[in-house]
């Protein structure tokens, strides 16, 4: 059942990530609310994406944070875990805001997302227009 | 006295004992194939553990190398089918070391991609292959993330 709720949800974020590399949804950079780089707890976003779809907005960034030792009593280490604690992280966010743009919701974490990031940098740089920009000039 | 005599002397005859007997063998039958299915779940599920992390973090990859051509799919047709190929083989790696429900998952998801036939008008169905590799590997995740309590 949880399953099937996550494949909704990669579902969802699969149609993001289609009608964004097919230019349909297009994301623009913006400046990250200062409640997302907290000293406090450890975390840091340099940039978010935002774009607007069906009258919501969805901002999409790289959250890099500390992962502090997990306490062994409360958490299953496994044997064959060998970092070294405390160490840097990142994993990618996808929110959606309501009309205040307040109150985020996340979507679930998965592989999706990071595709999503990577579709959306891929479509803000201009990457594709640079380079046909390039081969049109070379040919 | 005598019926008790009697009585044990019937207790202890050869049909009794004979009869103990079948039940034993039945008895040692039965936990000779539990061990023999325990002894094999725990194989699959060391070398799951082992290789598992390795090989869910090449599809990894494998996924995003797809998903970074899907963002120009007819000028990268070629590289689509080269990827999906090593997606496949890594898929079937994976499958051996699988039982039960992840297994029948990993392969699913083969034949999604031995059906799936790279051509200019079958972006949908690509796409649709990249979102299954992805759900495949997030319910590999999961089921790592459960095999780290079954220590």
């Amino acid at each position: 059942m949880a399953e099937e709720k996550k494949n909704k949800w990669i579902d969802a974020v699969g149609k993001l990530l289609q009608i964004t590399q097919q230019g349909t949804l297009k994301w623009g950079p913006a400046k990250p609310p200062a409640y997302l780089n907290s000293e406090v707890r450890d975390s840091r976003v340099d940039v978010v994406y935002e774009t607007e779809y069906k009258d919501r907005t969805l901002r999409l960034y790289e959250k890099r944070y500390k992962v502090q030792k997990p306490n062994p009593l409360f958490s299953a280490t496994s044997v064959f875990d060998q970092r070294e604690y405390p160490y840097w992280t990142s994993k990618t966010v996808l929110e959606l805001l309501d009309e205040n743009e307040l109150s985020p919701w996340a979507f679930p974490n998965s592989q999706v997302l990071d595709d999503l990031l990577d579709a959306v940098r891929y479509q803000v740089s201009g990457v594709k227009d640079f380079l046909n920009e390039i081969l049109a000039e070379a040919s | 006295m005598l019926g008790l005599l009697l009585s044990l002397e019937s207790l202890f005859s050869w049909e009794t004992v004979s009869k103990l007997a079948s039940v034993f063998s039945i008895a040692s039958l039965g936990l000779t194939l539990w061990v023999l299915f325990e002894t094999r779940k725990l194989r699959s599920l060391y070398k799951l553990r082992v290789r598992g992390p390795e090989l869910i973090k090449d599809l990894n990859k494998m996924a995003s190398k797809l998903s970074e051509y899907l963002n120009d799919y007819s000028d990268s047709l070629s590289q689509i089918v080269e990827e999906l190929g090593k997606t496949a083989s890594k898929l079937k790696t994976l499958q051996a070391k699988l039982r039960g429900a992840q297994k029948n998952a990993v392969k699913r998801v083969r034949t999604h991609i031995d059906q799936c036939e790279v051509k200019p008008e079958n972006e949908e169905q690509v796409r649709m292959v990249h979102l299954e590799v992805i759900k495949v590997i997030e319910e590999l995740k999961d089921y790592q993330k459960d095999l780290d309590w079954e220590r």
